[in-house]
């Protein structure tokens, strides 16, 4: 009998996760239509829909892989410069860039991935670091090392005006929630597949892996390559909607902080964990200020909470949520039930 | 000439970058976790500094004295309470545990301290300068460097004729042959993150005295620094560390002086990942072993 | 009859908004004009309260709320026949570009504020005005001098005047010292510029001055920092290998402060030392005490500048307990600006007080001249006043003429 529903209810728990996110993008999609001047809302769905879109993201290699980054800004940065330089300087309609971001970022990754990744645990981390502070200065001196005006440095790429060509916003609006369920069907599928089982295996013991014939170093080049893909192609978004880039902002530690926070807090490699992280993420950065008026204390929570999550529920809000019923640990933990 | 000038300049701030950094290679010897709440230790001790300074009139060089032994304290509680639980776990697991508790720190103070304000502490012989020939070398710095000596000096006499000493670095060669000799492993672990602190704690009072800080620069930058020399120094020696530190100053002080001064950081990072990846042979083996096995 | 009264009205309201700007004015319409203004107006202004920038914020923070405050207990700002209070909410956006980017974008889609004030730091001003250019919300700011900020902008003006005028400024000056036999002709410029739009500006500033000027100016080095450095000994250490006889720095308060301390530590002189726009504030005088001696800038207002409108605004802003600052006269123009436009428009009504701020002559102003008219693209081009630091924590003001309260002691006296 268990054994029949279980079969069923696999099956269920797939098809509900996937009408759960076209009902989401759905939902987001009508909110420009129902209502033209409707910005407060859109300006939401549009932050939460992108810091979802960056956790998860980050997820497929933090997460699924086990390789922590703490300089993902990087890829997301390169993404939203890509797209910057084509737009100010080359004229390109900034939505046709968006590939681009994502291949370059992607490019980026397999440069920085391949001698990286062969680092463990903690010394792949602190190259991280190394990498994206490094990104960050060579975005800044650019200009000055090769002569151009091209990054223009500290100060910032202004687009959007003169004579470079206009985007819509809702065009960006619907573009973010496409990449939203993209970059969701790809987890998914990273998920239930086998390319997501050798992740796993690397991510639990890598010398077992190894001596198994899984292909360590080649899968986890690719997740990283897949995980600077998306996060560059919602850099080139971020670029598109804000029309206005600085390095200090795009290749910050900050940004870098919070894109290891929300996957973490949410649930570190679980489907939904990143989303749930970004739900708590975003609305708190946002309107916690109204209450107190610090602006630290949101990131001082939040590194109360990954202490906490830490020493006591590593899976995070996932894995909170998962301690419920036998669905819902189904469908939250990483691996059929088992963390 | 400037030269000459630019090494021995590189060789006063590789006392400071020295010191921040003996901290993490001890705990990282001992319990072979990286130490990321390092610089959140520094900050703090820094900020204390500041306000023994601005309060009481303390010299950041006697303020070492009491901020030394409360990281101490820090330290050992952060292993007791926080770090022991998950020494078994993944290195994944000890590291975002750090990360976390270095944000606690950072939010904390800028929450604590009213915002990141930069503070910077003057005391009087501030601009007081010393002439070697040539040569004109702030005292500050000078201060700093002879404090960065005497504490190299001091810790490796610790490690080599005090019998906890000679325990941390049994500890660090192989811990279940510790726990055979009755070692008390988990008391000795914890000895020596706090003294792991106690130096980053002392390192932050000094580095008051070089430059203006607030919750987060320079700390971030020279937590960074700190790992590409350990790195290359090799995790088991004390003056492989000190030695790394001046290498690396210099390769700052040469980028600054031969090229453009906005690479100075750039070069650091730079080094920080070409040392990770390609570590040349010649390096202690274990930590060839330990890193790619 | 009604055909009339539509044609009496318009002419009204076109002789209101073409009069010459007096912020003080009463309503030149009469009581036929219906007043569009809600009773309270609602502003806000994102600040680098934490950070490197901090203690300038608080200052521009101060004078923004104490202005409001004044207005507000007097009853409120009289538009047409009715009084108009004040909403002023400040926001930290912690020296970040982009975070300042979403607060404005905050203000606008979910707070419904009407007009927005400015921040403070080219880079984040320029996000800043971005937003408000994509929102068509008038923004007038105080805390921006880059002219990169105005690219492509049509709603954001700015009180400060650009930075290749503060270098040609002090080009201009060096000249009258050079023909009083001061400085050397040629003199010899060593050039430290922050890496920014900032900096590049300061430096092509000096540069136009050599071109036009060769036999006068020669630069001898220009190299650019990182902003918020901590050792710029190797810097100043190829500064003196250049041997210039002055040495001009574009430099953020922090790292100037940095920077000098380690240039007296270095036991470095040249006969002509600025960092631009730093040097007099009482801040920086308190670190550096008499090591910032001698130092000359060019700024865009101080306190000790003659007049009976600066010296009210001066005792008036002592009531914050803050240095008189020229950022808290920036901002506090910016303010007053603002609520001059809607005293003029009878309106809050964004794309008319954008006319009215482009189109107005802002008199009563206690930056020099004591008029601040915007250019097309948003920036105003008031005339910069120098200063230079003397003993015992003092200044005295140097230049132009009919602002100079003393002779300036050029060259810098060796110690």
């Amino acid at each position: 009998m268990t054994a029949f529903l279980g079969r069923y209810s696999k099956r269920t728990l797939l098809i509900g996760q996937i009408a759960i996110i076209l009902i989401a993008a759905i939902a987001t999609a009508l909110i420009p239509i129902l209502d033209e001047r409707s910005f407060n809302l859109q300006r939401i769905a549009f932050f939460l829909l992108w810091y979802a879109i960056l956790a998860s993201a980050w997820n497929m290699i933090g997460g699924y892989a086990g390789q922590i980054s703490f300089g993902h800004a990087a890829f997301l940065g390169m993404g939203a410069y890509v797209t910057g330089i084509l737009w100010s300087q080359a004229k390109i309609p900034p939505l046709l860039t968006l590939p681009i971001a994502g291949l370059v970022a992607a490019g980026y990754a397999v440069l920085v991935g391949v001698p990286t990744l062969r680092l463990r645990g903690p010394y792949f981390a602190i190259a991280t670091i190394g990498v994206g502070e490094a990104t960050r200065l060579f975005f800044v001196n650019f200009d000055d090392i090769f002569g151009v005006t091209l990054t223009k440095g500290v100060t910032g790429i202004s687009l959007g005006g003169g004579s470079m060509p206009t985007i819509d916003p809702v065009v960006v609006h619907y573009a973010t929630i496409a990449l939203f369920v993209a970059v969701m069907f790809t987890t998914m599928w990273i998920r239930a597949g086998r390319f997501g089982l050798g992740l796993f295996a690397v991510n639990m013991d890598r010398d077992a892996a190894e001596t198994s014939g899984v292909p360590t170093a080649r899968l986890q080049v690719i997740a990283l390559a897949i995980s600077a893909f998306f996060s560059g192609s919602a850099g080139a978004l971020y670029a598109m909607r804000q029309q206005f880039l600085d390095p200090s902002s795009m290749f910050g530690f900050d940004k870098s902080i919070a894109l290891v926070l929300m996957p973490v807090v949410g649930g570190l490699g679980t489907v939904w964990g990143p989303v749930f992280g970004a739900i708590l993420y975003f609305p708190v950065q946002d309107q916690l200020t109204r209450v107190v008026s610090d602006p630290y204390l949101p990131s001082l929570l939040y590194g109360v909470l990954l202490v906490a999550i830490v020493m006591f529920e590593p899976l995070g809000i996932a894995g909170l949520l998962g301690r419920g019923t036998k669905y819902a640990r189904m469908l939250l933990l990483p691996k059929d039930g088992e963390p | 000439m400037r030269l000459v000038e630019a090494l021995i300049s590189a060789l006063l701030v590789a006392g400071l970058y020295a010191t921040m950094s003996y901290g993490l290679a001890l705990i990282y010897g001992v319990m072979k976790i990286i130490n990321l709440a390092n610089a959140g230790v520094m900050m703090l001790g820094a900020f204390l500094t500041f306000f023994l300074w601005q309060s009481f009139g303390l010299d950041p060089l006697v303020s070492v004295f009491v901020v030394a032994p409360l990281a101490f304290g820090v330290g050992a509680l952060i292993e007791a309470v926080f770090v022991r639980r998950v020494l078994n776990e993944k290195p994944v697991i000890s590291l975002l545990l750090l990360f976390g508790i270095l944000l606690v720190m950072q939010q904390g103070a800028s929450f604590a301290f009213h915002g990141g304000d930069v503070r910077s502490v003057r005391p009087a012989y501030v601009q007081e300068v010393v002439h070697l020939g040539d040569v004109t070398l702030a005292w500050t710095r000078l201060a700093v460097f002879a404090s960065g000596v005497v504490i190299l000096v001091g810790l490796e006499l610790f490690l080599r004729r005090t019998f906890l000493g000679r325990a941390i670095r049994a500890l660090a060669q192989d811990r279940d042959a510790c726990r055979l000799a009755g070692i008390d492993v988990r008391r000795v672990s914890m000895l020596a993150f706090g003294l792991g602190s106690a130096l980053a704690g002392a390192a932050g009072s000094l580095l008051t005295l070089v430059f203006a800080f607030d919750p987060v620069t320079p700390f971030s930058v020279l937590q960074l620094k700190s790992f590409t020399i350990i790195v290359l120094g090799g995790l088991e020696s004390i003056p492989g560390v000190a030695a790394a530190a001046f290498v690396l100053a210099a390769a700052e002080n040469l980028t600054v002086t031969l090229t453009k001064p906005q690479l100075e950081n750039l070069v650091s990072f730079v080094l920080l990942v070409v040392v990770l990846v390609v570590m040349p042979g010649g390096l202690a083996s274990i930590i060839r072993r330990r890193r790619f096995a | 009859m009604r055909k009339l009264s539509v044609v009496a009205l318009v002419a009204a309201f076109v002789v209101a908004a073409c009069g010459g700007g007096s912020t003080g004015g009463t309503a030149a319409t009469s009581a036929a004009v219906t007043v569009n203004v809600p009773d309270t107006v609602k502003l806000a202004a994102a600040l680098p309260l934490t950070g490197a920038d901090a203690s300038i914020a608080k200052i521009m923070k101060d004078s923004y709320e104490l202005y409001f405050k004044q207005l507000n207990d007097a009853g409120g700002l009289t538009v047409g026949n009715k009084k108009v209070k004040f909403d002023l909410k400040i926001e930290d956006n912690k020296g970040d570009a982009a975070v300042s980017g979403q607060l404005y974008e905050k203000f606008i889609t979910q707070d419904n504020v009407d007009l927005l004030l400015g921040g403070y730091n080219t880079t984040i001003v320029t996000q800043e005005v971005k937003v408000a250019n994509r929102y068509k919300i008038p923004y007038v700011g105080g805390g921006g001098a880059s002219s990169s900020i105005y690219v492509d902008n049509t709603w954001a003006v700015g009180v400060l005047a650009s930075i290749e005028k503060l270098a040609a400024t002090q080009m201009d000056f060096i000249k009258t010292q050079q023909d009083a036999n001061k400085l050397p002709k040629p003199l010899k410029i060593a050039v430290a510029y922050e890496n920014s739009s900032h900096g590049k500006e300061f430096l092509a500033g000096i540069k136009a001055s050599e071109t036009a000027s060769p036999d006068r100016f020669k630069v001898v080095f220009s190299e650019t920092f990182d902003l918020n450095g901590k050792d710029y000994t190797s810097l100043l250490n190829k500064v003196k290998d250049a041997g210039a006889d002055a040495y001009m720095v574009d430099a953020r308060v922090a790292d100037y402060i940095t920077m000098q301390t380690q240039y007296k530590q270095l036991g470095m002189y040249h006969q002509y030392l600025t960092y631009g726009p730093r040097g007099p504030e009482k801040a920086a005088r308190d670190a550096l005490k008499d090591s910032s001696d001698y130092i000359t800038a060019a700024t865009w207002f101080d306190s000790l500048m003659p007049g009976d409108v600066v010296k009210k605004w001066v005792d008036n802003f002592a009531k914050t307990g803050d240095s008189p600052e020229w950022y808290a006269a920036s901002a506090w123009e910016c303010a007053r600006i603002l609520t001059g436009a809607i005293q003029k428009g009878l309106t809050v009504d964004k794309q008319k007080i954008h006319d009215i701020l482009f189109s107005t002559s802002w008199d009563g102003s206690v930056f020099p001249s004591g008029t601040i008219k915007f250019d097309k693209t948003g920036q105003a081009n008031n005339d910069y006043v120098m200063t230079q630091n003397t003993p015992n924590g003092n200044r005295i003001l140097i230049w132009p003429k009919d602002l100079q309260t003393a002779a300036a002691t050029i060259p810098v006296p060796k110690k």
